[in-house]
């Protein structure tokens, strides 16, 4: 190998520094126009985070109302019912199901492949406008009036009952185009992986972040059209009085519950698959060591998938389904746990003998870790039929599915931002003040939801605006546990939105490659520019060969297929007497 | 499974109060230790290896030597502890599952309705009720059906809950294990008063139960037992529609449909080739939807009209009732 001190590809070409994609073109119209791929991600992110805060926001309003066991805070129970109907849907629908793929995804993906966008930029675009457009329309359904059924939308409640059946309206074509953002990423991410993977980059080479993204993607285009059949089916019957799924029209809601878990099972794979990539990459970069069973954590992936639409008459053990469907669904859901725990013990295998760096994003990962293995593990206790009977719509399901979604998701899209930060904005946040917003967002979870276990348990039922009903009281402690730990969790999110917003404009700049890691992104300058690669990169080396770190420069040693293709662009580009400095 | 210290139900669970529960918490400990236990294996590994491989700084990168980063044997094993142990929980729940659902066929049929946002109750005399007593002797099997939207009829200290869905029956049963009064929630969302649709069972002894009974019996005074309705019905006495008479006999003769005789609780050959057995819920579908189902050697559609809308859910009961006295 060669010793003289290699720098990336592009700072090897440029005279002076390209401008930064975040610099060159200017203007706000430029970025609502704009086809690249790290703009469209930095859009999402903004975006996505923006409906975090609107639905945490509502859980925090939800939780000052659990304080007592009477109706103390909002003025009606109706009122109660909206908030928790709209944090629900402004989490799955507009934070969790797009947030890794289509803001974290969308800034990396490319660069990961070597690729100079994703493969159809327009589509990737119009996939924002529509997440814009349906997200507009749930606000719409807000001050229509509000929604008032859950974000599971059960009939006949929802079509028949609910006081705002206009609101419901506008909800569902909401949701329905939202589904049409989700899907056109998924197409994206998918096309671009088969067709834009740079020279060198066989399946096999891509990082596991990726591998994730490929089977969330599947899950998009397959699973998200039968949404949209199911809701403009909805729609139908109440435009036309078609019976379909109401009973009063000869339709059967129990028809409903199956095509929206049909969708909203491998919903929530799509939720947590990404976060699962993440947490490879993170696990992998932080220990600097070779991930644990590559393959068995990409095929894993798939797997889950691929179960993820066998599964989803786990929501439905108490709907009077046969006890046939129930005892196959059961033995379904158990399978799924079997490629999650192979996921868990290769992570855990990875951090053996690593050398491990406990910075911020990797302390995520560890916090995913944590509590992801308990909501994994609680999930059992609920594909468990005869068990589910008891727990099912209690606080028990309510705090699987957090343990799951914002200990695993959220925890996930936390660790990843802090990972991909100095990448995305070309500065470091302040480490203390991040290991700080660390403790207050994990240990607020864990305070706020671990009780919610034991009230489940206990037999408190889910969306009750009020408690103070015989055998129910004894609950308040454990509700006002789990509210003080809201608090702790709104402060954690507040605090990590401050300095991280300070850092861009006060943060120390970042180098190129400030963990050491081996995966393309980091090959470019931070943040990157415009142009992803001046010259398309061919890779000699795998994901996590950390040993091709160069130990002075921090940067990646280029193979020497690279050195040639960088020498044969350097003497066409740089300008006379550069080369002599380069080599020098 | 009267353990002195339950180590479970003693800061998780309810209070026991059927035959199911002392099962389900037995099945629910062994999840939660075996829930401690590989989150430990997980978890205390994590901790240690975070705290033992740190890097220093400066500290060069090693290459990964080959045996760290694949292991057949451990990635194998790991597939097959989990698979076995599954398998297990499986079976094990699967078996408590159908326990829970089928009822003993002596249980006592109580109809259960949900509306927004109460529960109602339906004996099989015929009486109604806003309360729930039960026997204390007898498996109590519930027939769960909704006025309105879709309820959900949960009772935590028998670990049991069930839909109430328009337009169909569904069950659950349980015998009592002690007298007392144990909650019922609504476990459904069902808007605004959903939290507030609560109720109690009340278990007592069968002379109490007979003594409460004797007393609604009375109260009902013009009120007629559901079989009599249903008998009623079925002459044309009471009109509702077509008297079902007209087309089913009582006596095992074939007329335009099948005779009623022996009906209730026999396997049915229906057209498609499948078969059925005679319950509350096939009953409910052959006069709410004649076309869904047919009995082998009648249609090739049915000649029956539906009794939707005709018959109230009172009358659907009292055709049911009446259908078991037909021996
Ligand atoms: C080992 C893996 C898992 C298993 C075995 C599992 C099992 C289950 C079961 C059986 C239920 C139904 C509970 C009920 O309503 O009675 C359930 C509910 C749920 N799970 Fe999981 N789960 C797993 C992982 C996940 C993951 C990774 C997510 C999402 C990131 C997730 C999200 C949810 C949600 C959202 C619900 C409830 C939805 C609702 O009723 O509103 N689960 N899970
Ligand atoms: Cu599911
Ligand atoms: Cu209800």
């Amino acid at each position: 190998m060669t010793t003289e001190a290699p720098a990336p590809a592009t700072a090897e070409l440029r005279g002076e520094p390209a401008p930064s994609y975040l610099q060159e073109p200017r203007g706000l119209w430029s970025w609502l126009t704009t086809l690249d791929h790290k703009r469209i991600g930095i859009l999402y992110l903004i975006s996505v985070t923006a409906a975090l805060f609107v639905g945490g926001l509502f859980a925090m309003l939800i939780r000052l109302e659990l304080i007592s066991p009477e109706l103390s805070f909002f003025s009606s129970t109706l009122a109660y019912n909206q908030a928790f109907t709209l944090h629900g849907a402004i989490m799955v629908f507009m934070f969790v199901i797009p947030g890794i793929p289509a803001a974290l995804g969308n800034f990396v993906l490319p660069l990961m492949l070597g690729a100079q966008d994703v493969a159809l930029p327009r589509l990737n675009l119009a996939s924002w406008y529509f997440w814009l457009a349906g997200s507009a329309l749930m606000i719409g359904a807000i001050l229509a009036g509000g929604i008032d059924t859950g974000w599971t939308f059960y009939i006949p409640y929802s079509s028949t009952y609910s006081r705002e059946g206009d609101a419901v309206l506008l909800a569902l074509g909401g949701v329905f185009i939202l589904g049409f953002s989700s899907i056109f990423t998924g197409l994206n991410f998918v096309v671009t992986m088969h067709k834009l993977r740079c020279r060198g980059m066989g399946w096999f080479r891509m990082p596991l972040f990726l591998w994730a993204i490929y089977a969330t993607a599947l899950l998009q285009i397959v699973a998200t059209p039968v949404l949209g059949i199911t809701l403009a089916l909805a729609m139908v019957e109440r435009a036309f009085g078609v019976g379909i799924f109401r009973p009063e029209l000869g339709g059967d809601p129990v028809l409903f519950q199956h095509f929206f878990w049909f969708y909203s099972h491998p919903a929530v794979y799509i939720m947590i698959l990404p976060a699962m990539g993440v947490i490879s990459e993170l696990i992998a970069v932080h220990s600097h060591k070779k991930i644990f069973g590559y393959r068995a954590i990409a095929f894993s992936s798939l797997a889950i998938a691929l179960i993820s639409f066998l599964v989803w008459g786990h929501h439905m053990f108490t709907s009077g389904q046969s006890q046939v469907a129930g005892a196959v669904f059961s033995f379904l859901t158990f399978l799924v746990a079997i490629p999650t725990a192979i996921k868990a013990v290769n992570w855990v295998a990875t951090l053996y003998k690593g050398q491990i760096a406990l910075r911020t994003p990797m302390l995520y990962a560890l916090g995913f870790l944590f509590v992801f293995i308990v909501g994994g593990l609680t999930g059992i206790f609920l594909a468990t039929v005869s068990i589910n009977l008891h727990l099912h719509d209690t606080y028990f399901v309510v705090a699987h599915f957090h343990y799951v979604m914002v200990g695993g998701t959220v925890m996930a899209f936390l660790g990843g931002l802090h990972h991909w930060w100095p990448k995305m904005f070309g500065r470091m946040y302040n480490e203390r003040a991040a290991k700080l917003g660390w403790l207050l967002v994990v240990g607020g979870f864990i305070w706020t939801f671990l009780p919610q276990f034991i009230m489940g348990s206990r037999g408190m039922p889910r969306r009750y605006a009020t408690y103070n009903m015989e055998g129910l009281e004894v609950h308040q402690p454990l509700h006002l546990m789990s509210s003080l730990g809201a608090w702790v969790i709104g402060a954690g999110m507040v605090w990590t939105l401050c300095y991280l917003v300070y850092s861009i404009f006060k943060g120390r700049r970042a180098e190129v490659n400030p963990w050491r890691a081996v995966s393309l992104e980091w090959d470019v300058p931070s943040p990157p520019a415009t142009h992803n690669f001046p010259i398309d990169p061919h890779v000699d080396f795998g994901p996590y060969d950390f040993e091709r770190i160069d130990e002075a420069t921090g940067l990646i040693r280029p193979g020497p297929e690279s050195q040639r293709l960088l020498a044969a662009a350097a003497v066409k580009t740089l300008p006379p007497g550069a080369e002599e400095e380069n080599s020098g | 499974m009267p353990l002195a210290v339950d180590p479970i139900t003693a800061f998780q669970l309810p209070e026991q109060g059927s035959s199911f529960a002392p099962h389900y918490d037995l099945l629910y400990a062994v999840l939660f230790w075996g829930s401690v236990f590989f989150f430990l294996v997980l978890i205390g590994p994590m901790i240690y290896f975070a705290l033992r491989y740190r890097r220093r700084p400066g500290e060069p990168i090693r290459p990964t030597p080959p045996h760290l980063t694949h292991n057949a044997l451990i990635e194998i094993a790991w597939i097959a502890v989990p698979l076995v142990l599954v398998v297990a929980l499986f079976v094990v729940g699967t078996v408590q599952y159908i326990d829970a659902s089928v009822a003993p066929a002596n249980a006592y049929t109580i109809q259960v309705r949900g509306s927004m946002w109460s529960w109602g109750y339906t004996y099989p005399n015929g009486v109604e009720s806003g309360v729930l007593k039960v026997p204390s002797d007898r498996p109590i099997k519930f027939l769960i059906g909704s006025k309105d939207t879709i309820h959900s009829f949960y009772v935590p200290a028998f670990r049991l809950k069930m839909d109430a869905v328009p337009n169909r029956y569904t069950t659950w049963w349980f015998q009592p294990t002690r007298q007392g009064r144990f909650p019922v929630y609504c476990a459904e969302f069902c808007g605004d008063q959903h939290s507030q649709m609560v109720s109690a069972i009340e278990v007592v002894s069968p002379e109490e139960f007979e003594r409460w009974m004797a007393q609604k019996l009375k109260e009902m005074q013009e009120g007629i037992p559901l079989a009599e309705l249903g008998r009623r019905i079925y002459t044309g006495e009471l009109p509702r529609g077509a008297a079902c008479l007209a087309c089913h006999s009582l006596d095992g003769s074939r007329l335009v449909g099948p005779s009623f005789k022996g009906l209730w609780g026999r396997q049915e050959r229906m057209q498609d080739g499948s078969t059925v057995t005679v319950d509350e819920e096939y009953i409910r579908e052959s006069l709410m939807r004649p076309q869904a189902r047919i009995v082998e050697g009648f249609g090739p559609v049915s000649a029956m009209q539906t009794y939707e809308g005709v018959l109230s859910d009172r009358e659907v009961l009292g055709i049911i009732e009446f259908l078991k006295t037909v021996k």
